[in-house]
């Protein structure tokens, strides 16, 4: 269950972090096993959602840890360690995927998809003549009368991972670091320079679109 | 001229609105009315529980793929940065 | 203070999924995913006709008690001992009270004649049912008439919904008096109508569950 925001303050991690730090600018290696640990997987899901291509986003993670070890001398600790690793490989993983050709360098212009997009499809809903207008027309069922098993096999969550390689790359962003890694709503607003307001619009498209996947996903082959 | 119609949250505002409510930035009249709806609606209730599980399956794909030792590649990255230091 | 609190099935809280412990033991709020789940919430008798379901327990209250938009907020709370009259049979009559007061309301929209007189003799929710369905395909009933007695049929159908899967009741129940309020509001083409609904509703649940 996701935590409710908390307001930002002293980060429970500074002593922590800044003890990596100290230790990666003496150049211990077992730091650096440290941070990979921590990191890598969460960099490799995220480099993921720019880039298709698994090999190309391992690249993409590489050249982070290489930019990361050569800036690491001059970092400040302004940001957490985390949000500046983060931003690295953010950065990276964009430009790689302009490179791909998996977006173009508009994508970020042109925004998130589009602006109205609904939540769900219109036509769940009854119309503007209808007694119960805005009322749901063919309403969503109930996952608890699934079997057990249905939302708990592997073939689901492959589902649910398939939907997110369908999103926009900005709301796949927001998704993959708030749902899937599970940071803080600040956290993803100082790693992406994004607002609050920002980032819960993104989340709330991307977590719409996955829901409504999944709910294709279980009622196919479901008795009506 | 149209007679009185009672103002209420309909479903179609419920499922826009539902992002906001579980990150907690709702007015508590907001929040309220909210809960009313759920009360008196099977289909938004569904729905709320239907996110709650994508969320939570969401949540389950990092334990899919934990952490692993640092790679050939990423170790040797970092020993020739070491030794260019060094240098 | 004493005050009223609706569960689901086995003491479960309906918005924050914590289950109540036993009678007795103090439930101090804890933080959820939604806000407003870090304090306790009851009714108060006027509350109780918007916040329906399975069980209906005495609870006690404790610490800072509010009034905060329709219902009662605490620090913590601990069930007293549960309404035993409030089950699966009790809201399915409840829902079909209520559809005969969205009848009563249809009733002021509608000219003296057969449709009129049709909805006016039913005495139970598949009369309802059938008498609303005839006025949907009649054409010659006015608009406001056929709207008020299409929230008739609505709340016939929910009566039956709650007989049938009686595990379904409070839904069911709860949105017949959402209906019912809606009705009367749109009858008397006045918003005041709604206070006055939910008045005798809460006034029918003391009733009919000896509170």
């Amino acid at each position: 269950m996701q935590p409710v925001g908390i307001p930002a303050g002293p980060r429970p991690d500074d002593d922590d972090e800044q003890a990596l730090v100290t230790a990666l600018q003496r150049g211990e290696e077992a730091a650096f096993a440290e941070l990979v640990a921590r990191y890598g997987a969460s960099l490799l899901r995220l480099a993921r959602t720019f880039v298709r291509d698994r090999a190309v986003a391992e690249e993409v993670v590489q050249e982070t840890w290489l930019a990361v070890l050569n800036g690491i001398d001059r970092f400040e600790g302004r940001s957490s360690l985390k949000t500046w690793i983060f931003q690295i490989l953010s950065n990276r993983a964009k430009t790689r995927a302009v490179r791909e050709r998996r977006s173009t360098p508009f994508s970020a212009l042109a925004g998130d998809g589009a602006d109205d997009e609904a939540a769900v499809d219109a036509d769940r809903f009854r119309d503007e003549t209808h007694r119960w207008a805005g009322h749901w027309a063919a309403a969503p069922g109930d996952w608890s009368a699934l079997p057990d098993e249905r939302l708990l096999e592997g073939e689901t969550l492959a589902q649910v991972q398939a939907a997110i390689e369908t999103l926009p790359p900005r709301q796949a962003e927001v998704l993959v670091l708030r749902d899937v890694e599970g940071w803080e709503p600040e956290e993803v607003c100082a790693a992406l320079d994004i607002s609050d307001g920002n980032q819960r619009i993104l989340l709330h498209r991307a977590r719409s679109k996955v829901r409504a996947a999944l709910e294709r996903y279980l009622s196919e082959g479901a008795t009506p | 001229m149209s007679r009185t119609d009672v103002a209420h949250v309909t479903c179609r505002e419920f499922v826009e609105i539902l992002t906001d409510d579980l990150e907690g930035v709702l007015e508590a009249g907001e929040a309220a009315e909210i809960e009313r709806h759920i009360v008196i609606c099977r289909g938004c209730s569904n729905y709320l529980e239907q996110m709650r599980s994508t969320i939570d399956l969401l949540g389950r794909i990092a334990a899919d793929q934990p952490g692993e030792a640092p790679t050939g590649a990423a170790l040797a990255i970092f020993r020739a940065w070491k030794a260019e230091r060094s240098a | 203070m004493i005050a009223y609190k609706f569960l689901r099935d086995g003491r479960v809280g309906p918005f924050s999924g914590v289950a109540w412990p036993a009678e007795g033991q103090w439930l101090q709020a804890v933080g959820g995913d939604r806000a407003c789940s870090a304090r306790v919430h009851a009714c108060r008798i006027a509350d109780l006709p918007e916040w329906l379901d399975h069980e209906l327990w005495r609870v006690e209250l404790d610490g800072d008690v509010r009034v905060d938009c329709g219902k009662l907020v605490a620090d913590r709370g601990r069930l007293v001992d549960r309404v035993a009259a409030w089950d699966a049979e009790l809201m399915a009559a409840f829902a079909e009270a209520c559809a005969l007061r969205a009848r009563d309301a249809a009733l002021t929209l509608l000219t003296p004649g057969a449709a009129h007189d049709a909805l006016a003799d039913c005495a139970t929710a598949e009369q309802l049912a059938t008498a609303a369905a005839q006025m949907a395909a009649d054409d010659q009933v006015e608009p406001d008439g056929a709207r008020a007695s299409g929230y008739v049929g609505d709340a016939a159908r929910h009566v039956l919904g709650a007989r049938a899967q009686p595990a379904t009741a409070p839904t069911h129940a709860a949105v017949n008096g959402f209906i019912a309020a809606h009705a009367a509001a749109f009858a008397e083409d006045d918003l005041d109508a709604v206070a006055r609904e939910r008045a005798w509703q809460a006034d029918w649940i003391v009733r009919h569950a000896h509170l």
